[in-house]
């Protein structure tokens, strides 16, 4: 295996990735390559300073924190899926709203029904006044009448 | 009462598809730290790291009816979680970043140092931290993986969505830039 070929592989080497085969020719050319075998000492000198690194605590408040988060989408439920979920109660504020409606609209029309009758003959009354004299009104009707 | 603790990650999924908070509970328990250390190191700020650890389980609690064992649970949480990371960095504009108000957190030193060894060993994470920060995103997220979590090159790929020499061509751009950057605080003295 030729240098190029094996530092390119090296990092593979160090994560432990290459095939049986593959490693073993790595293995036996390092002995004798000076290079190679700098190169790996370097890499792996970077790759193992990652470990100086310690995990970080996480904040002990936080599966407190999610689970309330999907405490409360759960309370918050839109009008559709109200009616999804709770249909008998929902259709029932439905009914009783109409059925108040309905009988406030009765009422209303029944004790406002001399306001319809006195609307309705002001609107006709002008319609059936007879056409003033000699008007073209008048000429036409007797002409009419006359035919 | 079961103990949720013996329950595998497919058992446990199964059961928040049936909305049972305790399992999902046990799924926070048992990932809660790998996730926000994976997020962590990967946005490298303390704040946005909690809220996208909430956001990344809130994911998973709501798609739970549509998760399938094939691949294993860390690969799925990981994948919605480096998904969101990208979101964040795009929209943020970040791609190069370290907090330095951060930069300690990633240190335990041992009870009994003295300060001065304290303080170099805060000073010794914290170069390393920026050079690990500094290195694309792609290559960080590829690192953090394997070096942290020890995902395979394989798994790492279905995280990131990409084959499995492109994972070994990322890790190995990442290896040449970590040697670069650490050389002239570390390696010198180490490797002559």
């Amino acid at each position: 295996m030729k240098c190029k070929r094996v530092q390119r592989r090296l990092s593979a080497f160090l994560d432990r990735e290459l095939k049986e085969r593959e490693e073993k020719e790595i293995k036996t050319h390092l002995p004798g390559c000076s290079s190679c075998s700098k190169e790996l000492k370097e890499m792996s000198s970077a790759w193992n300073l990652l470990l100086e690194l310690k995990p970080v605590e996480s904040p002990a408040y936080l599966i407190q924190r999610t689970i309330a988060e999907i405490t409360t989408a759960r309370g918050k439920v839109s009008w559709w899926q109200e009616i999804l979920l709770r249909p008998a109660p929902v259709l029932a504020t439905i009914a009783l709203g109409i059925l108040i409606g309905g009988l406030l609209g009765q009422s209303f029309y029944s004790n406002n029904n001399y306001l319809g009758e006195e609307f309705a003959s002001s609107i006709y009354l002008d319609s059936f006044e007879e056409f003033p004299e000699g008007s073209v009104g008048e000429i036409l009707l007797e002409e009419e009448e006359e035919s | 009462m079961k103990d949720l603790g013996l329950d595998s990650d497919a058992e446990l999924m199964d059961k928040v598809a049936m909305e049972d908070t305790a399992a999902f509970g046990e799924i926070m328990r048992r990932y809660q730290s790998p996730l926000f250390n994976f997020i962590y190191r990967t946005l490298s700020d303390y704040g946005e790291a909690e809220d996208l650890t909430q956001e990344t389980f809130l994911r998973i609690y709501n798609s739970a009816k549509r998760y399938k064992p094939s691949a294993k649970f860390t690969t799925y949480l990981f994948k919605i979680a480096r998904n969101l990371c990208l979101n964040k960095l795009r929209k943020s504009h970040r791609f190069n970043i370290f907090s330095l108000e951060e930069k300690d957190a990633g240190i335990q030193a041992p009870d009994g140092n003295s300060p001065e060894a304290i303080y170099e060993k805060k000073e010794t994470a914290a170069l390393i931290g920026r050079a690990l920060a500094t290195l694309p995103e792609n290559q960080r997220m590829a690192v953090i993986l394997q070096r942290f979590h020890n995902l395979s090159y394989k798994e790492i790929s279905k995280v990131m969505g990409c084959s499995v020499s492109a994972v070994e061509s990322l890790l190995f751009r990442a290896k040449q830039n970590l040697k670069t950057k650490l050389s002239a605080s570390f390696l010198d003295n180490e490797c002559l």
